[in-house]
């Protein structure tokens, strides 16, 4: 018995950390810490409908359809676009694709509105590209604020 | 003993058991695994070697002219966020103090509530970051062009720009409030120092709160360390607002080969929706 106190206690706690550290709510990026809820992820799949290219942020919207098929009009915040393009994401991949199924990695707004800050967007061929900072896992420091 | 050890184990076991389902269930909620792994964590976030010694201008200084990026990659990638190549200084490396408050004045950036301090920060109106903004709380590249007679800095982020002699003059006299303040600068080896006072009110020297007085002296400390790095390290001294100096951890910035943008901040939602929200939560204010 003692053994199984040993062994199996220190593992059960160790499992237990590492799945918090993977799963509990982290901080949000610093500028969207009031407004963006950091511990949540949310993955929404709709039409991609349009396109703001313009600094500070890029803005984008997504028509998603419920079970019920009734349609939320849903809209992400991205970074600038100057950080998207130079992390590989143009505008060409948000323009080729109006009107075509995406599906948005984001955190939600903290007003319960259909809106979030977004990570990444996965696109109808397959990429799944970035378009804002990491907003699920902790907060930029030393001036990384976009 | 045994029953105590067993007893041990059950509680640990059904604890991270129903952790577990609880978790399994918010993700799936939340839809997670719909799509791969995140574009997170696959950025080549190596810094730049040294790339040998600074070059210098015919007079003998280090050229600081160069594209900077903040950071050691001399270029950007959000995907890269959270790694330390990405930021100006390593806080554990080199942790920084914080701003030595007078007593009123940390009492009044305390006083600031979260959304307040959102609202009013210059990343989210739009506000120039000004001096030592500029350097300190800027995630953007800036352009420098060291001449015979002065150091001119281009900032992409809101395509600011100041002009600053390097003969070593002295500050006029009662020079006006602007964003860049009024520096003037000279040689102190191969590091520039800019001197510059007169800083408009509105700039913050952080992103939570720290306001300045009208006295803000801030002098900056500037050297190409290597062909690829820049080293920056500012002293803000404060006598209506701090209680001594205040200097920063020296900050990286690298070299960079790529021309600035244009960045104009004109399309911020956020401060449209902050204020909505401070509506929603907080009481107002009498």
């Amino acid at each position: 018995m003692k053994r199984l106190l040993n062994v199996v206690l220190p593992i059960t706690v160790l499992l237990f950390f590492g799945l918090s550290l993977n799963a509990l709510p982290a901080f949000a990026h610093h500028g969207f810490q009031a407004e963006f809820d950091g511990s949540k992820v949310i993955y929404i799949t709709g039409t991609l409908t349009k396109l703001e290219w313009e600094n500070p942020h890029a803005y984008f919207w997504v028509d998603a359809k419920d079970d019920n098929g009734k349609v939320t009009t849903w809209a992400f915040e991205g970074a600038s676009p100057i950080a998207v393009k130079r992390t590989g994401t143009v505008r060409a991949d948000f323009t080729s694709n109006i009107g075509k199924t995406v599906t948005v990695r984001a955190v939600p707004g903290k007003d319960g509105t259909a809106k979030g800050a977004a990570e990444t967007i996965k696109l109808p061929d397959g990429r799944e590209v970035v378009v804002g900072g990491k907003r699920f896992i902790g907060e930029g420091k030393g001036g990384g604020e976009n | 003993m045994k029953r105590r050890a067993r007893a041990y184990v059950f509680i640990a076991v059904s604890f991270f058991a129903g952790f577990y389902i609880v978790c399994v269930s918010a993700r799936a909620q939340n839809g997670a695994g719909q799509v791969s792994v995140p574009g997170f964590g696959k950025a080549n976030a190596k810094p730049l070697p040294p790339g040998g010694p600074a070059p210098r201008t015919a007079d003998g200084h280090p050229d600081l002219s160069g594209v900077w990026f903040p950071g050691k990659m001399g270029r950007e990638d959000l995907t890269a966020e959270g790694d330390s190549a990405r930021l100006q200084f390593d806080p554990k490396a080199t942790p920084e103090e914080k701003p030595p408050y007078q007593p009123w004045a940390a009492e009044r950036v305390k006083k600031l509530s979260t959304l307040d301090a959102e609202i009013l920060r210059p990343s989210v109106n739009c506000m120039p970051r000004g001096v030592p903004g500029m350097f300190i709380t800027n995630p953007y590249p800036i352009e420098l062009v060291l001449t015979k007679a002065e150091l001119i800095q281009l900032d992409e982020l809101n395509n600011n720009f100041r002009v600053i002699p390097t003969d070593g003059r002295r500050h006029t006299n009662d020079p006006d409030p602007a964003f860049n303040g009024e520096g003037v600068a000279h040689w102190d080896g191969d590091t520039l120092v800019i001197d510059t006072i007169a800083i408009d009110e509105r700039t913050w020297n952080n992103f939570v709160g720290w306001f300045h007085s009208d006295q803000e002296h801030v002098v900056e400390r500037l050297t190409r360390s290597s062909m690829n790095y820049l080293t920056y390290q500012v002293t803000i001294e404060d006598p209506k607002v701090l209680t001594k100096p205040w200097t920063s951890a020296p900050r990286t910035w690298s070299l960079g080969h790529e021309a600035l943008q244009e960045y104009y901040c004109t399309n911020n939602r956020e401060e449209e929706a902050l204020k909505s929200l401070r509506e929603l939560t907080e009481a107002p204010k009498k």
